[in-house]
């Protein structure tokens, strides 16, 4: 149930599991196909979702190597 | 002799610098440059981000999954004797998220259903499952893990198991 007013309130499910993705992982950085493989969308869907938020800036573009994906 | 093995060795060698070529260099043979769909550019949460915090309270407060939906996938895996979450699931500490006993679970079914779990909490999850007898066995020895993960917060999905 909240995960459907989630999804229709934010217009894409995609963009749920992409936003929830990076709050859960805050200190990590990941390039768009360890993203994909994480959210289980396709990597278009991804990119396109990546683009917006970083539009936005609630991510941002780091060239740092990524941190291990984690618990927490 | 000594020609025979030499002509044997040549092609083989050329053939694996040809295998390794076309693993760095993709099937076009260019070389990929650092920036060209290899998602060699990585993306990290804005900490400064002005809705961070509350985005967080939005989102990650209330349970990431539905229950009554993770019960019904779980109980079609095989015979699920019992089910419970806790930890991210509730938003509370606990040695793991997600404990199933059940004899013959499908595991390749289990994995699957983890891995979309996953994709929609965020986040990896702990698990554990056994089945019933290794489960009662730990039980009955007052075993760390499940006396812990029983005593803490946790909500039950299912539940076959007569006490």
């Amino acid at each position: 149930m909240v995960s459907q007013i989630f999804e229709e309130l934010f217009g894409s499910k995609a963009r749920v599991k992409i936003l929830k993705f990076f709050l859960r992982n805050e200190a990590g950085s990941f390039d768009l196909p360890t993203i994909a493989k994480h959210v289980q969308e396709r990597r278009p869907v991804v990119k396109k979702e990546v683009a917006r938020l970083l539009k936005i800036r609630f991510i941002q573009k780091r060239n740092k190597p990524p941190k291990r994906y984690n618990h927490g | 002799m000594a020609k025979r093995s030499k002509k044997l060795k040549k092609p083989k060698h050329k053939k694996r610098i040809k295998r390794f070529k076309r693993r760095i260099r993709g099937k076009t043979g260019k070389r990929r440059s650092a920036n060209s769909g290899g998602g060699r550019t990585y993306y990290g949460l804005n900490q400064k981000f002005q809705f961070l915090q509350d985005l967080k309270n939005l989102m990650l407060r209330p349970p990431p999954a539905s229950f009554n939906r993770m019960a019904k996938r779980i109980a079609s895996l095989g015979r699920v004797k019992l089910a419970l979450v806790s930890g991210v699931f509730l938003n509370k500490e606990n040695v793991a998220d997600l404990l199933v006993v059940g004899d013959d679970v499908d595991r390749r079914k289990f994995k699957n259903f983890l891995k979309s779990l996953e994709a929609e909490v965020g986040t990896q999850i702990i698990y554990a499952i056994m089945d019933r007898e290794e489960f009662n066995y730990r039980r009955a020895m007052f075993d760390r893990f499940v006396r812990l993960l029983m005593e803490g917060p946790h909500e039950i999905l299912i539940d076959k198991i007569p006490l």
